[in-house]
């Protein structure tokens, strides 16, 4: 019994150690096809699965990077790009009515309002670009499923309404739409990046987990190159409160003023002015600062403007200029050498039939030498001068001057303006085009062509942007001056620009005098073409006047300028008699006599 | 206290088990802490600081399961099971209800689960049983039917709670009980014969998100965002873990919230997808390690109870670590069945340390009689 007891208790023993040994397997068994099937996920499949895992909490987003910004000539910023953040919803994850009356509540805006942005998108949709800090917290808090805040750019005009309508504007987009940001758009625009946005399992986008595809070390610079202009931001401010004041003392309808490098064509200073109330009586009140007396077009709040604003009318509006244009058929005529600047002409005593028609001067004239008939500005003199010169070579100097064909500045929207062909002028139209009626110019050309015919005869191209540089600092474009040709000698020059001098000292420019400083310059009156009358209008005048500041007396601080600046003051539709000598020649003296140093560095160039 | 302070018994102390256990907790503890790490049951670290103070208390179980000697529970296992019915029985009456579910009593802010200690208190009641009727030529069917209740009170007083994990849980380790100690052929026939019978009736008495689960697991993409996103969410983020793993902390579909129940069952899918496959050998070779040891306990026990008692144990570890796994591997249907040392729960964790504390008592005193 012993030893049968011992071989059963051993069997049993040997029982236990098998059936132990079976579990032992099972074991083994169940733990070798764990591990074939996390062999088979991560190893075999990983590829597809990560690809699901991405799609689920990554969504590509693109974004343009950094835009560019603009500087006058010394640095001084005139746009720029802040981060702000936009808000934006997945519909697919943000529907329940409940979370969308909350967003509502805390936007203040209608439920119904978000609900139309998300049946725009799939499965994205704007809400609001550009949330401002304190509501973009309030919302982050809030912490509403499939609700996603977005870094985006917006554009700020630092300098607010100052050179509005040269700088022009960008869309929400941040893409250029007027102005320089159009012009210059490829340069200014920050390349297109994409950026993985990460999302919780709830569907919130999760800021902090941005990152941007392209990385700026390795594949250059994406962020868009910043503008140095031309223009110099306190002369700027100085023409605008000019012109303002100019606009709001002649209760006139709008203004423009451009100052231009005479030897350069660089645009020192280009302003617009429109009277919200034109005919506006009484004092108004603060002209002093551009900007608060609503003349003025401000691109932080493009949105509540309108083209009327914002267009540059210095290159997109023509107009008849007037007199001053007496300025090139001088110049012609000289050079052509039908006339020598002492060359008499009898002026009619104020009265001369050409054809059907009959000219008139503003007083009554005997005979005058050429530069009394720019002096004091005689349309029947003019009209003579013209009529020796003849309508061919007339026209074929305003050509060469530039005008009938676009100056080529580097601003968008300039309009082609045709000059008649001189085939098809009748006696009457050369004698009205001698005085600068019946010819359509852009300001822009006209400065540009007194810039030539003042500074020995060159005339250059017009611009505004001198560089464009990189975020890494290399000179993309460097915009220098450009000759187009040479219209006139430059003695000939001397001789227009001596008798300027004149119309300033004793002729119709005398208000545009400063104490102690020779200027020169040349006003201008002109009728509009009333197209409901079809015919010229004789209370509606624009009121011109070119004018020179010459380097001598910008040579006042230190170094020596390197250019004459020539300037352009137009007003348009001034209340009362309205003679460019009253109007606008006070404009340009204004600019003179509160320039100072300001126009002493202007006149140096870069 | 003689036996308490025996020298054999201390000298016998397998204190490399008690490493083991040890390096599984820690990992599980560290894993824990990713999976919770952006949750919103407060700062970081909160819930894997709960789990370490679980710990605290279930090393205090720990030592007096270690040093009473196991046989003691010849003698207790019908009042420790007694109770622990009492207990499944008072839940159903006073438990805290939430979303339906009866299945913790809340002490004083504390949950508590009482279907965790109870699998303990089954396994030595049914070690108990087949040590006092010990069958030579394998259990018949008449044999069974007390094992058979033994198993089946409890379990349907779970499914009552409702929580068909725990309760499968239940009846596996009856049914491997079973096998263990040896059942007669034709008696194994006529179960499996009644089982496949009793599956359309089980089947029909299944509750709503039961079965879900269960056809979810057979077609995942039949309801992506239901039931079955639960699956699908797993294997994103164990497969997207690939061979190296996305690192500690730096999960997408954990820390972005994608994974369901990331700290309790699915705790494992974290540690896999910031882990890799490599973590997943690592750890699958910890716990293969963990049951075969506690195999080995059983096969060189003294006694039959002991023996038996290390092989419920063992099936217990197996059990649910296979089938917890094999759920996140996707290989099993979504069923609540906890990763020992590795899910959060204070209850399950208590439960494990005291099972090993019975392992270290039956190993230790191995040689004594």
């Amino acid at each position: 019994m012993k030893i049968r007891g011992r071989a059963k208790q051993k069997s049993e023993n040997q029982q236990r150690f098998f059936r132990f040994r079976l579990v032992e397997l099972g074991l083994f068994f169940f733990a070798a096809l764990l591990l074939f099937r996390a062999f088979e996920l991560q190893v075999l499949e990983n590829r597809r699965l990560v690809a699901q895992a991405s799609s689920q909490h990554q969504r590509l987003i693109k974004v343009l990077e950094k835009r560019g910004s603009i500087y006058d000539w010394k640095g001084r910023e005139l746009a720029k790009s802040l981060e702000e953040e936009s808000l934006a919803v997945d519909p697919q994850k943000f529907r329940s009515p409940g979370e969308i009356l909350r967003l509502a509540r805390l936007l203040g805006t209608g439920e119904d309002k978000i609900a139309a942005r998300m049946k725009n998108g799939g499965g994205f949709a704007w809400v609001l670009r550009g949330v401002n800090p304190n509501l973009a917290e309030q919302i982050t808090k809030a912490d509403l499923p499939g609700v996603m805040l977005i870094p985006e750019w917006r554009r700020f005009y630092p300098q607010s309404e100052l050179a509005g309508q040269v700088l022009g504007f960008v869309g929400l987009d941040q893409i250029g739409l007027e102005g320089v940001e159009f012009k210059y758009d490829q340069f200014l625009q920050g390349q297109p990046n994409f950026y993985w946005m990460e999302r919780d399992g709830f569907g919130r986008g999760i800021k902090s987990r941005f990152r941007p595809i392209l990385d700026q070390q390795q594949e250059g610079p994406r962020d868009g190159a910043d503008l140095f202009l031309t223009l110099d931001l306190s002369l700027q401010y100085l023409l605008e409160r000019a012109l303002h004041r100019g606009l709001l003392e002649n209760r006139a309808r709008s203004g423009m003023a451009l100052v231009l490098g005479s030897e350069s064509g660089r645009i020192r200073a280009m302003a617009v002015a429109i009277s919200p109330h034109p005919g506006f009586e009484g004092t108004p009140a603060g002209f002093d600062a551009p900007g608060e007396d609503g003349l003025s077009f401000n691109p932080n709040a493009f949105f509540l403007s309108s083209p009327l604003q914002w267009r540059n009318r210095l290159i997109t509006d023509a107009y008849e200029p007037g007199s001053t244009l007496k300025v090139f058929l001088a110049a012609a005529a000289l050079e052509e050498k039908i006339v020598r600047p002492d060359s008499r002409f009898y002026c009619e005593q104020g009265s001369y039939a050409v054809g059907p028609e009959v000219i008139h001067d503003h007083k009554k004239y005997g005979t005058l030498t050429v530069g009394e008939i720019i002096k004091y500005s005689s349309n029947i003199g003019a009209a003579k001068i013209g009529q020796q010169l003849g309508r061919k070579t007339f026209y074929q100097y305003l050509r060469k001057f530039g005008f009938g064909q676009p100056t080529g500045v580097d601003l968008p929207g300039e309009v082609p303006v045709e000059l008649r062909p001189a085939n098809r002028w009748r006696p009457v139209d050369l004698a009205a085009a001698s005085f600068g009626q019946g010819v359509a110019v852009t300001p822009i050309q006209l400065a540009s062509a007194f810039a030539a015919a003042i500074n020995g005869g060159k005339l250059y191209r017009p611009y505004l942007v001198e560089r464009v540089v990189n975020s890494r600092g290399k000179v993309l474009l460097r915009n220098g001056p450009t000759l187009v040709r040479t219209v006139i000698s430059p003695s000939n020059s001397r001789i227009i620009r001596k008798m300027l001098e004149g119309v300033v000292a004793g002729g119709t420019g005398q208000k545009a005098q400063v104490p102690g400083i020779t200027l020169a310059g040349k006003t201008g009156t002109s009728q509009k073409f009333d197209f409901s009358l079809r015919q010229y209008s004789s209370e509606k005048l624009i009121s011109s006047f070119l004018g020179v500041i010459p380097r001598t007396a910008l040579n006042g601080i230190s170094g020596s300028p390197e250019e004459d600046l020539v300037v352009l003051v137009v007003i348009d539709e001034p209340h009362g008699p309205g003679w460019g000598g009253d109007v606008a020649a006070p404009v340009f003296g204004e600019l003179v006599k509160t320039g100072g140093a300001v126009l002493h560095l202007a006149g140096r160039g870069t | 206290m003689a036996r308490l302070l025996d020298k054999r018994a201390w000298r016998n102390f397998d204190y490399r088990l008690l490493i083991l256990v040890f390096v599984i907790f820690g990992i599980g503890l560290w894993n824990l802490r990713s999976a919770a790490f952006s949750s919103s049951l407060g700062p970081p670290g909160t819930l894997a600081w709960r789990q370490f103070t679980w710990f605290g208390i279930g090393l205090l179980v720990m030592i007096p399961m270690t040093l009473m000697d196991y046989r003691i529970w010849e003698r207790l296992a019908w009042p420790a099971f007694g109770s622990a019915l009492l207990l499944l029985l008072a839940v159903l009456v006073v438990g805290a209800e939430t979303a339906g579910v009866k299945r913790w009593f809340i002490v004083s802010g504390l949950a508590l689960q009482p279907s965790e200690p109870c699998k303990l208190a089954l396994v030595v009641m049914l070690a108990k049983y087949f040590q006092n009727h010990p069958q030579d030529f394998g259990y018949g069917l008449k044999d069974l039917v007390v094992p058979g209740f033994l198993t089946g009170l409890p379990a349907a007083l779970i499914i009552l709670e409702p929580d068909l994990g725990t309760a499968l849980l239940y009846l596996g380790l009856g049914a491997a009980f079973c096998l263990f100690v040896g059942v007669q052929r034709k008696t194994l026939i006529v179960v499996i014969g009644i089982l496949l019978l009793a599956l359309p009736i089980l089947w029909t008495n299944l509750k709503g998100y039961q079965k879900q689960r269960i056809v979810s697991f057979v077609s995942p993409r039949a309801d992506p965002l239901g039931t079955g996103y639960q699956i699908i969410q797993s294997k994103i983020a164990v497969g997207s873990g690939c061979f190296l793993g996305k690192g500690y902390l730096q999960g997408t579909q954990t820390q972005l919230k994608f994974l369901p129940q990331q700290h309790t069952d699915f705790v494992f899918s974290v540690f896999s997808e910031e882990h890799g496959f490599l973590g997943v050998i690592l750890v699958l070779a910890l716990f293969v390690t963990l049951i075969v040891w506690s195999i080995q306990i059983g096969a060189q026990a003294k006694d039959r109870f002991g023996s038996l008692l290390a092989f419920g144990i063992a099936m217990l570890f197996l059990i649910q670590s296979v089938f917890n796994i094999g759920m996140v591997v996707g290989l099993l249907p979504v069923v609540g069945m906890p990763l020992p040392f590795f899910s959060y729960g204070g209850s399950f964790l208590i439960t494990c340390l005291a099972a090993v504390g019975l392992l270290l008592n039956i190993r230790m005193r191995r040689y004594m009689f």
